[in-house]
């Protein structure tokens, strides 16, 4: 049915490929080259993040414009799938929490010391606690920070007796 | 030199070493340009701007104890200020990078960091731009306090408040100080919390009277040969009589006063805490939910109404109850007294670890009602929805989910009460099985001067030991909820609104409605712009229009205008005043504006429209509802003007609410009129409808008109070109049709075209 949809070409969308398209570094920014025309920077951004993180990448100039969706990213020569795989990475950087070493709730904020998987110590205070534990699926939830800084916990489930026993009381 | 954040020794070491002094601002980094975590620091000098990133390398000290840090540096840069155009933070999602644009156009890319950075470099950001204009020219200067780390950490733990516009830190702040805050609160009911406590002293001194009257002395004193007033039933029944009389008085007294005070009490907090919700400004409710408000404005005041009033007054009671029993007991019989209260301190040790398990039920409980209860509303909102894609079986599905979930962790809340419990009152049953055993072998034996008599006075002291046992136990998690609800009542009371009016506002007696936009800068976030530098001027009577795609900032700049937010930087001015210095009084009397989500408030249609000026008269109303094209339906209705609206009441259609809200705009009769998207959800017969009632409300009036619809604004004086908070073009529609390949000419071919399509004609 969808795939009707699209072939009615009601809206245009722009499949980028090795084809029609290239990615590169310049001065540490990510940039592009599709059909004859160079962007010197482009921003990736996931459509659906959670879904599909390596897959619908969205691909937008400096002004705001699309230039094209990337169907998957490994429809690019390992090179490229590399670079793309890499800056999506650190647009959506998300560190894994290992452990959960502290979590005191006080007026409204929760106080957490967590471990990622990096083996970093973190502290962090979030406000409203149910809110911005956001569950995806049954077992993943993302943690969301006063600052906007973002924790991933892959598997509630798998988290040792005490991480789970102290993040129990919010899911 | 100014630093956002701690700057160790060694890094200023750092830099002297290279011959850098005279740095007037430095910031930090969490990560490097490659995203990868280390240290990196960033120092600005009156012509250079210094990167440099590397890690802390601790070793012991060659001589005593302790360590040294060396700073190992893994890479250091240079820029020109010339050469810098501008800096940024670019935002990412959980990280964040600074760049510069140089003045060819080129990015550099300086330093990524996590989101605990991205508040400081943004200051770095504000004051190079400072420093870059020349607006600051040595080292030695001083920022503004708002900006200031001091003004905005914690002094105890060193932690970013975690609301910059409320200076208090919840992981610092004493449980104490919020109740003796309160307290003053309640001192103004002292009278009657005093009348309160000498009813609950009384109700306290005849509950221990009575057992004693109809137990010790009615055996030991009346009924016993030996007894001091032996045979005299109708004086002790006369006695009994009296004593449980006083006592009905005492709670007679206690219920009136309570009650009374609870009204007044409830009805002041809840007065306090909505004035001061009204009295914030319009960002604190960006950040917060409106149903979470009035929760707060509900439930709260009922919380802290409980705590004070039927809480502490029963603690203190129970409290001196117990004191003064457990000393009668010890007078009564030592030994017995010390082997049956020995169940109280194992009772409560058993007591407070169930606590954990209750209160993690209880949380699950909550969080699975309030998921089914959002599924529930949400389903019913969209019911429309529900029923056109033919999704009810999947729906109730989605319910049943939820409901299972919520009917679980009911039961098991239940059965762990029910259980639990009845087990943990058997421990305090046991003090009166210990009494009754040991009481009852001293009444036998010789040894012992114990009566029978003192026995049965003894067990009913004992139970009435035992009965407050569970009521402290609970005050103790009714505390915890009550500190909760007095820190959200103080959050509110403390927070300071963004905009106020200054001690000496300008009041203008006459505004003409000139307009002016200098450079405003503005964000709803501090590192977001929405507005970037926008400057335009619409003379008095003018109309102007802004145009527009969805998102550019037009709204934004009403918002401006009204003053509902400030400008970051630059000014919006009235008659060459700046905002920020009219009073509320000119400005809000002066100013109307009709949006797309029109509001109309639950009463009748003649109060809403009168909602505008209160005192206008019946004529007045009928002339703006005209005006407006809203009069024809309106008598219409059977019950005219006096029709009721909003919530539980008639409903009207969106056209016909729009055309409400114009004729309360119209009879406040403003000197600056915003039209916001006013005629976006009409249909064509309602929009030209609503463009005639328009048309004779901007009559005079400076009309700021925000439209998506072009031909709409062809009449106006000026149009403005708003896309990513710029001005991109600014002219009469005439100028901008000229402009080829300008963004004017290209929405109006494109409108005129998709009109054409649709076999609209202009």
């Amino acid at each position: 049915m969808s795939n009707e949809i699209v072939k009615e070409g009601a809206a245009n969308i722009v499949r980028l490929d090795k084809n029609n398209s290239s990615f590169g570094m310049k001065n540490g920014f990510l940039c592009a080259k599709k059909d004859d025309e160079g962007y010197d920077r482009v921003f990736l951004h996931r459509t659906f993040p959670f879904d599909k993180p390596w897959e619908y990448i969205s691909v937008i100039d400096p002004d705001n414009n699309e230039i094209g969706i990337i169907y998957s990213i490994s429809d690019y020569d390992a090179k490229t799938e590399e670079l793309l795989r890499t800056e999506l990475c650190r647009k959506y950087y998300e560190p894994r929490v290992k452990s959960i070493v502290s979590l005191k709730e006080r007026y409204g904020f929760s106080y957490w010391v967590i471990i990622t998987e990096e083996g970093r110590r973190v502290s962090l205070t979030m406000q409203d606690t149910f809110r911005n534990i956001i569950r995806i699926g049954d077992d993943k939830a993302v943690l969301l920070d006063v600052d906007g800084n973002r924790f991933v916990i892959e598997s509630i489930s798998g988290l040792d007796k005490k991480s789970h026993r102290k993040i129990e009381l919010y899911i | 030199m100014v630093s956002f954040d701690k700057i160790p020794s060694y890094i200023t070491e750092v830099f002297t070493d290279k011959g850098i002094d005279n740095i007037y601002l430095m910031a930090y980094c969490d990560m490097d340009n490659e995203h990868i975590y280390c240290d990196t620091y960033i120092a600005l000098t009156k012509d250079m701007l210094y990167v440099t990133s590397g890690t802390v390398i601790l070793e012991p000290k060659d001589k005593g104890k302790g360590l040294d840090s060396f700073w190992k540096e893994k890479s250091f840069a240079g820029y020109s200020i010339d050469s810098i155009e501008s800096l940024k933070v670019e935002e990412l999602l959980s990280s964040a990078r600074l760049t510069a644009k140089t003045s060819d156009g080129e990015y550099i890319f300086l330093s990524a960091m996590t989101n605990f950075c991205k508040g400081n470099c943004n200051l770095f950001v504000k004051y190079f731009g400072k420093i870059k204009k020349g607006d600051i020219v040595s080292p030695d200067f001083e920022i503004d306090s708002e900006d200031d780390p001091k003004n905005n950490c914690c002094p105890k733990c060193g932690m970013r408040y975690p609301d910059k516009n409320r200076k208090v830190c919840p992981k610092c702040m004493e449980k104490g100080k919020l109740f003796s805050r309160f307290g003053v609160f309640l001192l103004k009911y002292k009278m009657e919390m005093l009348i309160l406590l000498i009813s609950l002293v009384f109700l306290t001194g005849t509950s221990i009277l009575i057992p004693y009257f109809s137990n010790g002395f009615f055996y030991d004193k009346i009924l016993d040969e030996s007894g001091s007033l032996y045979g005299q039933i109708l004086l002790a029944l006369g006695i009994i009589i009296a004593t449980k009389l006083l006592s009905v008085f005492a709670d007679m007294i206690n219920g009136y006063i309570s009650t009374k005070i609870a009204t007044k009490v409830v009805y002041d907090l809840k007065n306090t805490i909505f004035g001061a919700i009204e009295r914030l400004s319009l960002s604190f409710f960006n950040g917060r939910q409106t149903g979470g408000l009035m929760t707060q404005v509900n439930d709260d005041s009922n919380t802290i109404y409980g705590f004070f009033c039927d809480g502490i007054p029963y603690f203190l009671i129970n409290i001196v109850q117990v004191v003064v029993l457990c000393v009668i007991l010890f007078i009564m019989n030592p030994l017995l007294a010390l082997l049956s209260l020995s169940t109280i301190p194992v009772f409560y040790f058993v007591l407070r670890r169930t606590y954990s398990v209750s209160r993690k039920l209880h949380t699950h409980h909550y969080s699975g009602v309030r998921r089914m209860n959002s599924q529930l509303s949400d389903v019913l909102g969209g019911i429309r929805v529900v029923k056109a894609f033919a999704k009810e079986n999947e729906e109730s599905q989605r319910f049943h989910k939820s409901n299972r979930i919520a009917a679980a962790s009911n039961r098991k809340l239940a059965l762990f009460n029910n259980y639990v419990y009845p087990y943990i009152g058997v421990i305090l049953y046991f003090g009166n099985v210990i009494a009754l055993g040991v009481g009852g072998y001293m009444v036998m034996s010789d040894r012992f001067a114990f009566t029978y008599g003192d026995l049965i006075t003894f067990t009913a002291y004992i139970n009435m030991i035992y009965s407050p046992m569970y009521f402290f136990s609970h005050m103790i998690d009714w505390t915890a909820s009550t500190s909760n609800s007095l820190q959200r009542l103080f959050e509110i009371y403390d927070t300071e609104p963004d905009i106020t009016e200054k001690a000496d506002a300008v009041t203008l007696e006459n505004i003409e409605g000139r307009v002016e936009f200098r450079s405003v800068d503005f964000g709803y976030s501090k590192t977001k712009k929405v507005i970037d530098n926008v400057s335009f001027e619409i003379e008095a009577q003018h109309i102007l229009g802004i145009v527009g795609h969805t998102g550019a900032g037009k709204s934004t700049i009403a918002n401006l205008i009204m003053r509902l937010y400030d400008t970051d930087e630059g000014g919006v001015y009235i008659d060459g005043v700046n905002v920020k210095e009219l009073s509320f009084k000119s400005l809000y009397e002066n100013i109307a504006i009709v949006s797309q989500e029109t509001y109309l408030f639950i009463g009748s249609i003649l109060d809403n429209i009168r909602y505008a000026r209160p005192d206008a008269s019946y004529e007045e109303v009928i002339y703006a509802a005209k005006c407006a094209g809203a009069h024809d339906f309106i008598i219409k209705l059977p019950d005219g003007y006096n029709t009721m609206i909003g919530f539980g009441h008639k409903d009207l259609s969106g056209g016909e609410r729009q055309r409400v809200s114009i004729a309360r705009a119209i009879l406040r009769d403003p000197k600056i009129l915003i039209l916001d998207e006013a005629t976006a959800a009409m249909d064509t017969k309602t929009e030209k409808m609503i463009q005639t009632a328009l048309s004779s409300l901007t009559k005079g009036k400076t009309t700021i008109m925000i439209a998506h619809r072009l031909s709409t604004l062809r009449d106006a004086h000026k149009l403005i070109v708003i896309e990513n908070g710029r001005v991109a073009e600014q002219g009469t529609h005439k100028e901008l049709l000229d402009i080829e390949d300008g963004v004017y000419n290209k929405l109006y071919t494109l409108q005129l075209d998709a009109l054409k399509n649709a076999g609209i004609t202009e």
